[in-house]
């Protein structure tokens, strides 16, 4: 118990509460009317026919949400979806663990700060661009294949462009650097004598991977695919610039809904049913994700 | 655990491979940014024109006016309302705090496809339409968290003691807040304004469903440009805008240790 | 410089009550130690007395004027925090100044009255450097720098000299002391440590659980302690608890103690003794008539260098003495042994 004797100032008072309100009130609000109402006006407006403006006629329906559970074309899409962000995340991991294993482990000083600020800059910098730039690399006769060509003559051609494979490899490029980050902080955070201990004991260095680097760093593992996972299944753009006819994903059609279409309603509903995929996984993983914060 | 030499170096080698992989496509657009060829022709034909034609095409100029114009605005008042909240999270025991605190995150967890298109239908339907001004609304819902961590997370190293000596010393809660408070956030402060700055300029999906037609960002002009067709202009302009970006954050990354606190 | 007073005040936190009826005299220019273990309010005194929190009841005065509703910037006291509290983006310089400066004093008057103070701390020549490169002695040196250049009415210390290592403690006590009565400032000093309150201060205040046990010189406190806390908080002692039969303590084992207090007749009562007034004594040794005497198992002895710590029981009561290293007797643990003390040096004391 913190005795009142350590305590360093009291702050509590009637008072405090209404500074606390002053200063925290105009940044809520705002998260409010930008955040919280725009997404109850979605739920509204999923359960309508059509969009509720003058000179339309619109009432209450489930029928939104009926198309997604009779049409057999969403459920695949949302199946579609949700592979496309495990695959991402599962690659991710294949990539970056390593990647954050060295970083934490065997590089030291100002070499590993400037390298992890390396790794972690894209991640901030433009997605569009980012997305865009791997055109010129993956496109036919582009620097991919010209590169292999003169690797190995007589090399065919990829045709990686306009491809699932294309849609991945952008995805995991945009986000990758979230997996080396949270790997590399949950691994900085293991004693190097733990690993010590356990060579000592014996283990080889596969066995303290597998039962001591590994369980140890799980929380970071986890947070990382959680990052990955949820921002990917809403992708839209990415699927678009890369995957072309092929990059048809949940997150397009419900963009297609809104600037396209305009069937709002439908495509509030869709919104409504990925927003609840994003709520289970976290609810699933909030005890992982929150060791991990 | 004490790595082989081999491990050691196979272990670097790999990290330059992922740097490699990361860093590739932006080079390679850059270099073509500077290509005299449309199509990738080889040996490069090296070339300013594409830069030249980029000053001259007005749509890219007002977007990039008006990207600009929204990241100010947002990093302002993203930043103002970010720090009065931070303080006010650091300071104050109130009730509810860890929900207040919990409510940061939905505007970063969310995909912003969601997020945008619930603007999009909400401000629509309020009235309060779309553009420029939307855009600041919704850009800066998205900063103010970041805002908020990066300054809360100076401010969590700060000893509470400081502001009590400061007041034994005679200082009025106003000399308190210029002389001791505000110096020490200051480069939290800093380092949250870039953030609030990055985020908004580099933002696109909800600029995307909040702009009509007219009146967009650099990210939605270069997007549409993308879609209707390739030009070698937009590698000039993206390029323009990725080196932007990184300088920015290497700035910020002097004020802000980015695995630290995250 | 100024007397205060604190006058029956309480102070709560939520139920907890932190101070209840507490009154004290601080003499003009005296240093006293509120001493006592952590939770026993102390540090809530010295921060009602310094204006961070105001008491629920009582009065306190500073110079004679009513203060407990002023807020701390009004009541032109000096503090030194226990961490230091030191303004990282300042120099010495500019955190020794920052009194005078809030006080709109001008520029040639601080400057000559930091180099004043930075001498009499022996700090000249170190105004340019930042906290973060000075030692920790150095920087508390700093703290009392910027804590009295403003000439304050009193100086406020919250464990002053806990975050030294104990080489620079014993330096730093002689040096504090030293300052203290050149500038002849009332100072308060809250502290945990016995040691560092018996000797720096003037006076001597224990708490515990928010009341005054017990005040007065060090050698008072430490010679005749009120109650077997103080007794035992303020150095080591061994208590002694039995039933008063004809003006002496008779103990369950069945020796009799005499003690020159006034033991209340018929009813129990309990002794303290501090370990270095027992000796280990000869069988044939003669004693004074009116030595207190008990044989009491021997069942350690620890060697602390100087010292020899023997660790003995008598009965069930554990019982502990301290012996000079050249008067080391040959005796083995398990073995009984005569302890011999004056009655003088048995001191009741409350339970």
């Amino acid at each position: 118990m913190a005795l009142p004797d350590t305590v360093s100032v009291p702050r509590r008072g009637p008072s405090d509460a209404r500074s606390a309100a002053w200063l925290m009130g105009p940044a809520y609000l705002w998260l409010i009317i930008t955040v919280l109402l725009p997404l109850a006006a979605m739920f509204y407006f999923s359960f309508l026919s059509d969009v509720p403006i003058a000179g339309r006629n619109w009432y209450t329906t489930f029928s939104n949400y009926e198309a997604f559970f009779q049409q057999e074309f969403y459920r695949t899409l949302m199946w579609r979806s949700l592979r496309l962000g495990a695959e991402v995340a599962l690659w991710c991991f294949v990539i970056g663990f390593p990647c954050a294993y060295v970083l934490a482990k065997t590089i030291k000083g100002r070499w590993r700060e400037a390298l992890f600020l390396l790794v972690i800059i894209p991640f901030w910098s433009n997605a569009l661009i980012r997305i865009f730039s791997w055109t010129m690399v993956l496109r036919g006769n582009g620097i991919l294949e010209r590169f292999l060509a003169w690797l190995i003559p007589g090399f065919g051609s990829l045709d990686l462009m306009f491809t699932y494979p294309a849609v991945v490899i952008g995805l995991v490029h945009s986000y990758l650097p979230y997996m080396i980050l949270t790997c590399y902080i949950s691994l900085q955070t293991i004693d190097d004598s733990l690993v010590d201990a356990a060579r000592s004991l014996g283990a080889s260095r596969l066995t303290v991977l597998r039962k001591v680097i590994l369980p140890l760093a799980m929380p970071g593992i986890v947070a990382g695919a959680v990052l990955i996972f949820v921002p990917v299944i809403g992708s839209f753009m990415e699927p678009r610039i890369l995957g072309g006819r092929e990059g048809t994903f949940l997150g397009t059609v419900i963009e297609d809904q809104f600037t396209a279409v305009f069937n709002w309603p439908l495509g509030a509903a869709l919104s409504f049913l990925l927003l609840a995929c994003v709520l289970i996984i976290f609810a699933v993983f909030q005890p992982i994700l929150r060791r991990a914060s | 655990m004490k790595a082989t030499p081999t491990l050691l170096v196979v272990g670097r080698l790999y990290l330059a491979l992922v740097l490699a992989f990361l860093y590739l496509p932006i080079v390679v657009m850059a270099t073509m940014s500077f290509n005299t060829s449309q199509f990738y022709q080889l040996p490069i034909d090296w070339t300013f024109d594409w830069y030249v034609q980029l000053s001259s095409n007005q749509r890219l100029l007002a977007a990039t006016r008006n990207s600009i114009l929204v990241a100010m605005a947002t990093t302002l008042i993203a930043t103002v309302l970010g720090t009065a909240a931070s303080i006010a999270l650091f300071r104050y025991e109130f009730r509810f705090k860890k929900l207040f605190q919990a409510a940061l995150f939905p505007p970063i967890a969310i995909p912003w496809l969601i997020t945008g298109t619930a603007m999009l239908l909400f401000f629509f339907w309020s009235g309060i339409g779309r553009g420029l001004h939307a855009m600041v609304l919704g850009h800066v819902a998205l900063a103010l968290p970041y805002v908020i961590i990066v300054v809360s997370a100076r401010l969590r190293g700060f000893d509470a003691d400081l502001e009590a000596a400061a007041r034994s010393l005679g200082a009025t809660p106003w000399q308190v807040v210029r002389y001791v408070t505000l110096p020490y956030m200051a480069p939290g402060i800093i380092a949250g304004a870039l953030f609030a700055f990055a985020v908004s300029f580099d933002q696109f999906v909800i600029s995307y469903f909040l702009s009509v037609p007219g009146i967009s960002t650099l990210p939605v002009e270069i997007y549409s440009a993308i879609r209707q067709g390739f030009t070698p202009e937009i590698n000039a302009i993206s390029t323009l805008v990725i080196a932007f970006s990184i300088t920015l954050l290497v700035i910020v990354s002097r004020f802000y240790r980015f695995g630290d606190s995250r | 410089m100024a007397s205060v007073t604190v006058s029956h005040v309480t102070k709560s936190f939520g139920n907890f009550p932190a101070l209840s009826d507490i009154s004290i005299d601080f003499s003009d220019g005296g240093l006293y130690s509120l001493l006592g273990p952590s939770g026993s309010g102390k540090t809530t005194l010295l921060r009602l007395i310094a204006g961070f929190s105001f008491p629920n009841t009582g009065e306190i005065h500073i110079g004679g004027s009513a203060v407990e509703r002023l807020p701390v910037e009004k009541r032109n006291i000096g503090m030194m925090f226990q961490n230091y509290a030191l303004f990282p983006n300042m120099s010495v310089y500019d955190n020794v100044a920052f009194g005078l400066m809030v006080r709109d004093t001008n520029k040639e008057e601080i400057s000559k009255r930091v180099g004043d103070v930075l001498e009499l701390v022996r700090l000249t020549g170190y105004d340019r450097r930042k906290p973060h490169e000075l030692s920790g002695g150095q920087r508390q040196r700093v703290a009392l720098a910027r804590a009295i250049i403003f000439r304050p009415k009193v100086l406020l210390l919250d464990e002053p000299l806990s975050a030294l290592d104990k080489a620079l403690r014993l330096g730093m006590q002689v040096e504090l002391k030293r300052i203290q009565r050149e500038i002849g400032v009332t100072t308060i000093l809250v502290t945990h440590d016995q040691e560092e309150a018996l000797t720096l201060s003037d006076k001597v205040g224990v708490l515990k659980d928010g009341k005054l046990l017990q005040e007065g010189t060090p050698r008072e406190i430490y010679e005749r302690p009120a109650t077997a806390f103080a007794a035992s908080f303020l150095g080591d002692a061994n208590l002694f608890k039995g039933r008063v039969v004809s003006g002496a303590l008779e103990l369950d084992g069945g020796s009799c103690l005499r003690s020159l207090d006034v033991l209340p007749e018929g009813g129990t009562a309990t002794c303290a003794v501090r370990p270095e007034k027992i000796s280990i004594v000869a069988d044939d040794e003669v004693l004074a008539s009116d030595a207190n005497v008990m044989e009491a198992r021997l069942d350690d002895i620890v060697f602390a260098g100087n010292s020899l710590n023997y660790l003995l029981h008598y009965g069930d009561i554990p019982l502990q003495v301290f012996a000079q290293n050249h008067e080391a007797a040959e005796l083995v643990p398990g073995q009984l042994v005569k302890l011999a003390w004056y009655a003088r040096d048995t001191i009741l004391v409350e339970a």
